[in-house]
């Protein structure tokens, strides 16, 4: 007989269901920023080949990204890029076992999250 | 990503093509800074070259396949109906090898400029 503790297992993750320790708040951001990032790859590639197109290409992409959409663009493409390359970094260390107890995994969550402020502040202030 | 999506080998991708685009992010920033790059011209130049035209087409190959086996293993997570799973799959493949041809294409512009 099954009581209310045995609930069926779940076999995909419900995301109503989680409540997420700071790790867990990395972890899923790293997940969020990854697909923002890969779906931003259209907005590069059009200013990359823009800029490459010759004097007048190399202009319009020079006035789009002084524009002020793009500047808010691209205060949340760096914000994914920090946070997905910092939390990438501390998987890479868990990978070589550094970090991965309970207390030093908070700590390595925290540490992701302080210096991501640290880089992003300066960034949105220059770029605003 | 989770390692019982699909072996070690798209794991060990997943980190090798990070651990370069670092490394390359790391380059095209210093390049920015201390490269004096501040015209079309100089722009146009820098992509031609055979050494910084590799690294940059690498790169994007790198957060491509970066981009499949994370897109990949966060479907795979989230998507339980075998049919909807399959469908997101197939768009964001397309769509990747969309950005690949055209990736590809700018490239090919860049050295022939």
């Amino acid at each position: 007989m099954r009581t209310s503790n045995q609930r069926a297992r779940p076999k995909y993750l419900d995301l109503r269901r989680i409540k997420l320790p700071i790790t867990g708040i990395v972890s899923i951001a790293h997940r969020i920023s990854g697909v923002f990032l890969v779906l931003s790859i259209p907005v590069w590639l059009y200013l990359l080949e823009l800029s490459l197109s010759g004097f007048q290409g190399y202009q319009e992409a020079a006035e789009i990204t002084d524009g002020f959409l793009f500047s808010i663009l691209s205060i949340v493409c760096l914000w994914a890029l920090v946070h997905h390359f910092l939390a990438g970094i501390r998987y890479l260390l868990i990978d070589l076992d550094i970090g991965i107890e309970k207390q030093a995994a908070l700590e390595g969550a925290k540490w992701v999250f302080l210096v991501e402020g640290a880089v992003m502040l300066p960034i949105i202030g220059w770029l605003i | 990503m989770s390692a019982r999506a699909g072996g070690i080998r798209p794991w060990v991708i997943q980190r090798l093509s990070a651990i370069f685009m670092v490394l390359a992010l790391v380059l095209f920033c210093l390049t920015l800074m201390f490269g004096d790059i501040s015209s079309a011209n100089e722009w146009q130049t820098w992509f031609s070259m055979p050494f910084w035209n590799t690294v940059v087409i690498i790169f994007w190959l790198s957060l491509f396949t970066h981009g499949w086996i994370g897109i990949r293993d966060v479907v795979m997570d989230y998507i339980g109906n075998d049919g909807i799973r399959f469908v997101v799959l197939a768009v964001f493949g397309f769509y990747l090898i969309a950005m690949t041809v055209w990736m590809m294409k700018i490239m090919i512009m860049a050295v022939s400029a």
